[in-house]
């Protein structure tokens, strides 16, 4: 596609930089230096209505003078000293916190399965080659499935961090994802969707056209469910780790915890969860969607258990943070926004891990199911209320689960909980986890759960 | 410089080519309990170059704007769109424009960038101080931002376009804790314009109206399920408009196959009140632009009248593929994104009933206030919004607090099922929109009663 921006080169811009902002005047420095190119192609319709591509590069800068931090962007390498002048200029305004940025020498270790060369070399028109196998792959499945939506898009980001107190690391990373929406207009309007995200390329673009439109096939004819009431639901891993993403995810930073925010302020050492329960956050999964050498200011990764065996164990710092807080870095520094030299680092999430006992494959699941739903897509999880966990989302597509088994696809209900409650009530896990990149990256099986709310 | 590019690109062998540079400027602020958490000055510059060859669209975007980025560019969004015939449908046929020369910059009256940030600062202090005397307050964070945006757009048709505006935009985000039951409440003040904004609404006492909703948010119980009549008030039936009716109009979904309303032109699928717009020239409203991002002239767009569907939200391309007039709806994140269909401020008219009539008659009914956000599904109809507040309604009077209350509707059954239009139109509070891109929209709206709302608590 295009050459690999080299880690080592972008390595010397981040250390050039330093030195150039210590030159100014400042008593501690840092720059992150980010560089990324992607291809996406997009399917409206059946048909690729677009291929796009998009190059950006950028330097954040990072600064502290007289205990006070401040931090400016450029996207313009020429304009290092001018950025460099702006943070050094905003730390008037900076409270005085005693803050370094992290030290260096700790080693970094290789995590496999981050970088695919066959990624780098992807040429467009495969992309759009697989689109197409996309669209082919959902008509086999029934001859009115469209996909409405959806493609593949790929790309590679090179990012390195180098700071005053020893820091420097760089590393190179490619990603590939594979998507499609699918409206199957038959009897009734039904849809389905499917989308898988990898950093090797190992995508079968087809079967993503062929699950999506298998959904929207098993969703014809909805009826209404008929009566609500409480009962257990058995969620698809992309649907929980959505409403997870807006509950559990932001629970688990340190400064939400230690403001009193997060509903699991408070609460370490007690049972947050079923006592089979184990969630962590893992930066270090071979192949894992949002996992690195080290976190975004250079503090080497590792795994950090949140609740064991249904007990809470801990939360996610980054170093300003924990500087705050009298505490260590967990190496949970992450940039937002794009390739992230536009934000300064805030604690949050790696890879959330969720593992809860397996009772086989999804139908040895559904299997000891008395009377529930299973759920392929949560809408509102976004309205979830953090502090409480107390949520109320829509499905679309609820399938209703009698005696062990499916009997039908009902129409769109409320479902009404609360997640703190829910995740005391977990029953069970079916099949294999799979990364769910929704916000943040959960890899979880399909779970059920009891303790859910369902209003027709 | 950029002509070249747009030549060289026709001389390559597209049809049509436009380019946008975008340069854009940002300061944020925002203040945790206190403590200064962010404080960025940026500035950043770009450009997207799109070209159409034999029917195909092709896109390449760069973040430097050099002669280098843009000669690879040009070849690179050549081979895009050659790369997208492989598998293209039907030609792409772009509706015809006015080639436009012109240049507007909207000029905030109070330029925010005389306003030094100490002061910018000063402000979001005061709104912690109002936050703070709220009795239960646990944590605060109060937030600043003013983006400069300047966009020149060329086409190869001829447009050349200049325009630039700001945006300005407050944000206090309370979390109150209380025996157990913790609730939050945000309030945004913004718009296009400058420090006149803050001027005509002030965000402290925004902020203090805040901390009356926090205290009772915190006394609040939980919300009954199930179907009953709802009144939801002008802050939210904006959002209830553009997420219950606004993204199934937008033209590329409907020609995607994924919209509701496919085929529906002239169909009357709401009440005769139902009068619903959407226009980006209301001036000062945060999803406000003089062009948009391919050149059209931003106008008021009636989708529905008296409950008829009279139009979609249409780009070029859709128009000129439904054989529809071009309305001004494309936009682009920014210079990295291609333009999409998109909303600007949504709105529905007001009617006639008074704030008494509004309640009256109903027996047992919820009072929903504000937006937590919504989301829509617009093959199957389906929407859901998050309430900030909530009442009960008891026998036409407004009594207990809820908290944590979502609705939920279908498209279709929802616009009949509107009963009464409060007569007071007013513009929600600012917002943004996600479709895959995020721009800044607003709502607005008077109140509504909605008969057989789904409504359920957390």
């Amino acid at each position: 596609m295009t050459d690999i921006v080299d880690p080592q080169a972008l390595l010397s811009q981040a250390e050039d930089a330093v030195l150039r902002l210590m030159g100014l005047g400042a008593d501690c420095a840092e720059a992150y230096v980010a560089s990324s190119s992607s291809v996406s192609v997009d399917v409206e319709k059946d048909v690729v209505t677009y291929t796009t591509s998009d190059s950006e590069e950028g330097v954040g800068l990072r600064v502290v003078r007289d205990g006070r931090l401040g931090f400016a962007y450029t996207s313009d390498p020429s304009k290092i000293t001018e950025a460099g002048r702006n943070a050094l200029d905003l730390t008037r305004l900076a409270p005085i916190t005693g803050y370094i940025f992290p030290v260096g020498g700790e080693p970094y270790a290789e995590i496999p399965g981050l970088d695919d060369p066959a990624l780098v070399a992807m040429e467009p028109e495969e992309a759009v080659e697989m689109s197409g196998e996309l669209v082919e792959a959902a008509r086999e499945v029934h001859p009115d499935a469209s996909v409405a939506g959806g493609g593949v898009g790929f790309g590679q980001g090179t990012i390195a961090v180098a700071n005053s107190e020893g820091v420097s690391v760089a590393s190179h990373g490619t990603s590939i994802s594979v998507g499609a929406y699918v409206v199957l207009r038959d009897a009734t309007v039904s849809t389905g969707f499917e989308s898988f995200s990898s950093r090797a390329k190992d995508i079968d673009a087809r079967a993503v056209g062929r699950a999506a439109a298998q959904m929207a096939l098993e969703g014809q004819g909805a009826k209404a469910l008929e009566k609500g009431g409480e009962m257990t639901v058995i969620f698809r891993p992309t649907a929980l780790a959505e409403l997870l993403d807006h509950t559990l995810v932001p629970s688990v930073i340190g400064d939400a915890a230690q403001r009193g925010e997060s509903a699991f302020t408070g609460r370490e050492g007690q049972q947050v969860a079923a006592p089979d329960v184990t969630v962590l956050d893992d930066p270090t999964i071979p192949g894992g969607l949002s996992s690195g050498r080290s976190d975004d200011e250079g503090v080497s990764s590792r795994p950090n258990i949140l609740i064991d065996g249904g007990v809470l164990d801990g939360f996610l710092y980054d170093s300003f943070t924990a500087n705050q807080y009298g505490l260590q870095s967990t190496g949970n520094a992450v940039r937002g926004g794009g390739s992230g030299w536009k934000t300064q680092p805030e604690a949050g999430v790696s890879n959330i891990v969720v593992q809860v006992p397996s009772r086989g494959n999804l139908d040895d699941l559904i299997a000891e199911v008395d009377r529930g739903l299973l759920i392929h897509d949560v809408m509102g999880a976004h309205t979830a209320n953090m502090s409480t966990l107390d949520f109320s989302i829509n499905t679309t597509m609820p399938f209703e689960v009698r005696k062990g088994e499916i009997v039908g696809v009902r129409d769109p209900l409320m479902l009404g909980g609360n997640l703190g409650d829910a995740l005391q009530k977990v029953l069970g896990a079916g099949g294999r986890p799979r990364q769910c990149p929704s916000g943040a990256n959960v890899v979880l099986p399909w779970i059920a759960m009891d303790g859910v709310t369902v209003t027709i | 410089m950029l002509d070249e590019w747009l030549e060289s690109a026709i001389k390559g062998g597209a049809e049509y080519a436009d380019l946008r540079a975008v340069t854009v400027e940002h300061t944020t602020l925002e203040l945790k309990d206190g403590e200064l958490k962010e404080a960025v000055e940026g500035q950043e510059s770009g450009f997207g170059l799109r070209v159409l060859v034999d029917g195909s669209w092709g896109f390449s975007s760069a973040n430097s704007i050099s002669k280098e980025a843009g000669t690879a560019a040009v070849a690179t969004a050549l081979a895009l769109a050659r790369a997208t015939a492989a598998r293209a449908g039907e030609a792409v046929t772009l509706a015809e424009v006015p080639v436009v020369e012109d240049t507007v910059i909207w000029v905030p009256r109070k330029e925010p960038k005389d306003v030094a940030i100490e002061d910018k600062l000063e402000m979001l202090r005061e709104m912690e101080a109002m936050a703070r005397t709220a009795e239960h307050l646990a944590t605060v964070t109060t937030f600043y931002s003013e983006g400069h945006r300047r966009i020149e757009l060329l086409t190869s048709e001829g447009i050349r376009l200049v325009h630039g505006l700001t945006r300005v935009l407050t944000v206090a985000n309370m979390t109150g804790r209380k025996e157990g039951v913790v609730s939050s409440f945000r309030s945004r003040v913004g718009g296009v314009g400058g420090w006149e904004v803050f001027e005509n609404k002030d965000p402290v006492a925004e902020t203090e109206r805040g901390v009356v909703s926090l205290e009772t948010l915190l006394d609040a119980g939980r919300a009954p399920s199930g179907r009953m009549t709802a009144v939801i008030d002008p802050d939210l039936s904006g959002v209830f408009v553009h997420e219950a009716f606004g993204h199934a109009s937008e033209a590329d979904l409907v020609m995607a196959g994924e919209s509701i309303l496919e085929g529906r032109i002239g169909e009357k699928l709401g009440v005769d009140d139902v009068t619903i717009f959407d226009d980006p020239t209301m001036p000062g409203a945060f999803g406000s632009f003089p062009y948009d991002d391919e050149g059209v002239k931003g106008a008021r767009k009636v989708l529905m009248q008296n409950g008829v569907l009279t139009s979609f939200l249409h780009s070029r391309e859709t128009a000129g593929r439904m054989g529809d007039e071009p309305n001004g709806a494309a936009r682009s994140q920014d210079y990295g994104s291609r333009p999409l269909v998109r909303m600007s401020n949504t709105c529905l008219e007001a009617g006639d009933l008074s704030q008494e009539e509004m309640f009256e008659g109903i027996s047992e009914g919820i009072y929903l206030k504000g937006t937590r956000g919504g989301q829509v599904d617009v093959a199957k109809g389906t929407f859901q919004f998050g309430a900030q507040e909530a009442f009960l309604i008891e026998n036409g009077q407004i009594t207990s607090p809820l908290r944590d209350v979502a609705l939920m509707g279908t498209i279709l059954e929802t616009l009949h099922n509107i009963d009464g239009l409060g007569k007071e139109f007013m513009l929600a509070s600012p917002g943004f929109c996600g479709k895959g891109q995020t721009v800044p929209v607003c709502d607005g709206g008077p109140h509504i009663r909605l008969r057989d709302a789904v409504v359920g608590g957390g």
